[in-house]
């Protein structure tokens, strides 16, 4: 018994000290559940328990009981951006602080999970019920900003003038039936997405008062914008689980797009420029170069496209105590081609003469699809004590041109994850600790990709660290 | 074998003790964000119109308003504040303005530069000197304005005393540079006062104007473009007398610019044939100047004469030793399709005959995708340039000791 938590201590060590840099790809927070993110994520032909709900619903079908459950993940990212020089100019309004590597607000961040699912007794193979968890999570600010001297030398920026802000909670109701006993079995899920967003940034007003007033650093305004709303959305997925014979088994899944339309208002100030010489020009400007503000609100709309994708599982149990896994998914991330701000109530406007009414802004994302590989080892080391373990590869699915120390996905990583439940009667407690490895990525060249005078990425190098815990406790009934 | 729960809390207790390990090895503190006002290389230069008393009633109405751009180091300290910095004042050429080497990216440039240890803090302004034709050719002119004098004195003088410009290190701590036309005045700048400036450089400027006749016919090229972009018959005067600037950058224009900086004809005592008759569009005043070739495409001899007043290598015959004590940089595109690098090379010749001129002289090539002509590639030869003045500029200048 004393070397058997011998070697469950220096297994959870070996993936602490492992747990190097880490970070979901896309927005997603990397799946659900104890004993599923223990494997990898290598659980679409596992699926033997409450997180099937989001791995593969068809597995709910094979539940021996009712299940409640409660999951708490804590997560601890550690991004690091060290801004360089862009290789070409984009004028003043690229101002990024530099000076070497820089933070964002370091946090723990916390993300609970509910679900319960319940046989129904009067059909055989029936189970439904509904799980509640985190689907996307962004949650970073960052003090990346500053105003050049020239510029305006009586203003200081807010310290948060970069900040994302971004929630999506699924309610995903799912029914699984078994089709053909102890061979094949089918599930739906619905998933009611809510999502909030809070979103800030800098924004660079073209300067339409012409020469004098528009040489550098006065060709662009400079200005703020920030973004808060919420809204829903609805999708699905669906799974099949196919038992091959006693020991293989096969998944397959998929899992629709959803867009959750979100309403809000927005925030713009216009922060004007300190000149005496364009001052003193004429009175036809003058005003707009002794500093100040002007600030307009105004109710916006925006779809944010969160992506479908596709995954196929195999298992295999060579005996009893042994279970080994594999995935393969396919995110599709490339329907993440922006972010559309449709500003209602005839756009941002602005006093300031010649600044025309702004009625949308858009961020290009161009996102690539991105591909998955899981692995992942069960072995039940005594009757009520099982340990896990897994890799997950995750490609990036952010390019250069659209790669942003405020939206987290920095690079292709490779996870590793380890895992124990304990068996207690009635009760699954369960750990997971997980953390990730990648190189460094480094962008060279700064991008506008559509042409509207915002640069759309960040030069510079990029590196990410995460350590994820997750608590269990599972009672069955 | 049966799992008490003792045991459990004694693995549960292991496990939240190793993580906390964890979390404290991999850190999970708020980091510290270096201090730092930003990427200096994006703090773009000062920029300030200044109203110009050379400029002052100028009978093309251009305005007196110029904008300076003053190019400051990172952690540059104001008037009195730290050291002084030397200068270097760029010239730009016919047909832009001020903003022309930020086109070539020279503040990054500088930045880079001055980060990589290849180039000491300083100074570099701009102004803008264009007009109405493009530029102003840096001359005194009746019709234009005296730009000359916008350079020197009261460029330097506006310069000296709004910013921690160098005054102790008189022409030590002042250099002048130019691209184009504004490489020819630079030059013409220091053959005439190298009082003022210890080091100039011309970037694919025009310095021979009247050619040597085999190689090149210098400026008397351009003529019979003039009969050519305005489909002018030689021998027809009407369309001669009609023909009126074209679009910024062409030769028609720039004739036009060198006519009106170099032979004004304002007091209208020798009103010729060739003399242009232009009215201010928005105005109703009319300006006079002179061409120096008329409607026959025959050249004026005392029209020409007063252009060649302004020629750099005519400057410099008549005075061998004017940049003895100037360190000279020079510079051709050897596909500048205007033929500068022509002209160039007869004026370094003059250099070399001179024998007591410290000059650097380079040509450079291009590529098959991009050739070296005028403009092309001049952002890869700032580089060049600014360390030459920079060598030459002594840095950092610090006040002089106290005795």
């Amino acid at each position: 018994m004393k070397h058997g938590y011998r070697k469950l201590l220096v297994g959870f060590a070996a993936v602490m000290i492992l747990a190097t840099t880490a970070s979901a790809a896309g927005f997603s927070v990397y799946g659900v559940g104890a004993r599923a993110r223990a494997m990898g994520g290598a659980f679409r032909a596992v699926a033997d328990d409450w997180s099937a709900a989001y791995w593969n619903p068809a597995g709910l079908a094979y539940l021996q009981k009712n299940e409640l459950d409660v999951t708490m993940l804590v997560t601890n990212p550690r991004p690091a951006y060290t801004p360089e020089a862009p290789t070409s100019y984009l004028g003043w309004g690229f101002n990024i602080k530099g000076g070497g590597e820089r933070y964002p607000d370091d946090r723990m961040l916390p993300f609970p999970t509910f679900s319960g699912f319940v046989r129904v007794p009067w059909v055989t193979g029936l189970t439904l019920g509904a799980a509640i968890y985190w689907a996307q999570d962004v949650n970073t600010i960052w003090d990346l900003y500053t105003i050049p001297d020239n510029y305006n030398a009586t203003v200081t920026l807010p310290e948060q003038n970069y900040r994302v802000d971004l929630d999506v909670w699924d309610f995903h109701p799912t029914l699984a039936k078994e089709l053909i006993k102890d061979k094949l079995s089918a599930g739906v899920g619905l998933s009611v997405q809510r999502g909030d967003l809070v979103f800030r940034r800098m924004y660079a007003f073209a300067n339409p008062w012409g020469t004098p007033y528009n040489v550098p650093p006065f060709d662009r305004l400079l200005g703020t914008m920030q973004y808060k709303a919420d809204g829903f959305g609805v999708g699905g997925n669906a799974g099949l689980l196919f038992k091959v014979n006693d020991q293989f088994t096969v998944g397959l899944t998929g899992q629709t797009p959803v867009t959750v339309k979100l309403n809000g208002y927005s925030d713009m100030e216009i922060i004007f420029p300190t000149n005496r010489g364009l001052k003193e020009q004429d009175t036809t400007y003058s005003a707009y170069f002794q500093g100040g503000f002007e600030a307009d609100r105004r109710p916006f709309k925006m779809d944010l496209e969160l992506p479908g994708a596709l995954g196929l599982g195999v298992a295999y149990r060579p005996d009893d105590r042994w279970l080994l896994a594999a995935d393969i998914a396919m995110t599709f991330w490339s329907q993440m081609e922006e972010w559309r701000f449709r500003f209602e109530g005839g756009g941002m406007a602005f006093h300031a003469k010649g600044i025309e009414p702004l009625t949308e802004f858009t961020m290009p994302m161009n996102w690539d699809d991105q591909f998955q590989f899981s692995l992942g080892a069960q072995y039940q080391m005594r009757e009520n004590l099982i340990l896990r373990g897994g890799y997950g590869f995750d490609q990036t699915a952010v390019p250069d041109e659209t790669v942003l120390p405020y939206l987290p996905d920095y690079n292709s990583r490779h996870r590793l994850n380890a895992g124990v439940s304990l068996l207690l009667n009635r009760f699954e407690l369960a750990g997971q600790v997980s953390g990730a490895f990648s190189g460094t990525r480094t962008v060279t060249r700064i991008s506008d990709l559509n042409r509207d005078g915002q640069f759309d990425n960040f030069p510079g190098e990029y590196k990410t660290s995460q350590f994820e815990l997750l608590l269990s406790t599972i009672y069955r009934f | 074998m049966r799992i008490t729960a003792m045991k459990a809390a004694l693995v549960t207790t292991a496990v939240a003790v190793l993580v906390c390990t964890s979390v404290l090895m991999t850190g999970c503190g708020q980091r510290e964000n270096p201090v730092t006002p930003g990427f200096a290389q994006f703090a773009p230069p000062y920029q300030q119109p200044l109203g110009f008393t050379s400029l002052e009633g100028n009978a093309l109405r251009d305005g007196k308003s110029r904008i300076i751009s003053v190019y400051t180091p990172p952690g540059y300290a104001k008037k009195g504040e730290g050291p002084p910095y030397p200068v270097l004042y760029l010239l730009h050429d016919f047909g832009y303005d001020h903003k022309q080497f930020e086109i070539y990216g020279l503040t990054t440039l500088a930045n880079d530069l001055l980060a990589k240890g290849e180039i000491e803090p300083m100074l570099i302004v701009t102004v803008d000197a264009s007009n109405r034709f493009g530029l102003g050719m840096y001359a005194n002119s009746e019709v234009c304005g005296n730009y000359e004098d916008l350079i020197v004195p009261e460029l330097i003088r506006l310069v000296e005393v709004n910013f921690n410009a160098h005054t102790e290190g008189g022409r030590q701590a002042r250099a002048i540079g130019g691209l184009g036309f504004g490489g020819q005045a630079a030059m013409s700048f220091a053959i005439k006062r190298s009082d003022l400036f210890s080091s100039a450089s011309a970037m694919n400027a025009p310095l021979a104007y009247a050619g040597d006749g085999q190689t090149t016919e210098g400026l008397r090229g351009f003529f019979k473009y003039f009969f050519v972009e305005n489909q002018v018959t030689a021998g027809d005067y009407s369309a001669y007398a009609a023909v009126r600037p074209k679009e910024l950058r062409s030769i028609t224009t720039m004739l036009f610019a060198l006519a009106a900086a170099y032979s004004p004809n304002q007091d209208l005592q020798y009103l010729r044939p060739w003399t242009v008759r232009y009215m201010i569009p928005g105005f109703n005043d009319i300006v006079y100047f002179d061409l120096p070739f008329d409607h026959r495409m025959y050249i004026e001899e005392p029209v020409w004469q007063r252009w060649m007043e302004h020629d750099a290598r005519t400057l410099f015959a008549a005075n061998r030793h004017a940049l003895d004590s100037v360190d000279v940089y020079i510079d051709a595109a050897q596909e500048d399709q205007y033929g500068f690098q022509l002209q160039t090379a007869l004026f370094v010749q003059d250099l070399e005959v001179a024998g007591t001129v410290d000059y650097e002289y380079h040509t450079y090539t291009g590529t098959a995708e991009i050739p070296a002509d005028h403009e092309s590639l001049v952002g890869t030869r700032l580089a060049a340039l600014l360390q030459f003045h920079s060598a030459r500029l002594a840095q950092p200048l610090q006040p002089p000791p106290i005795r």
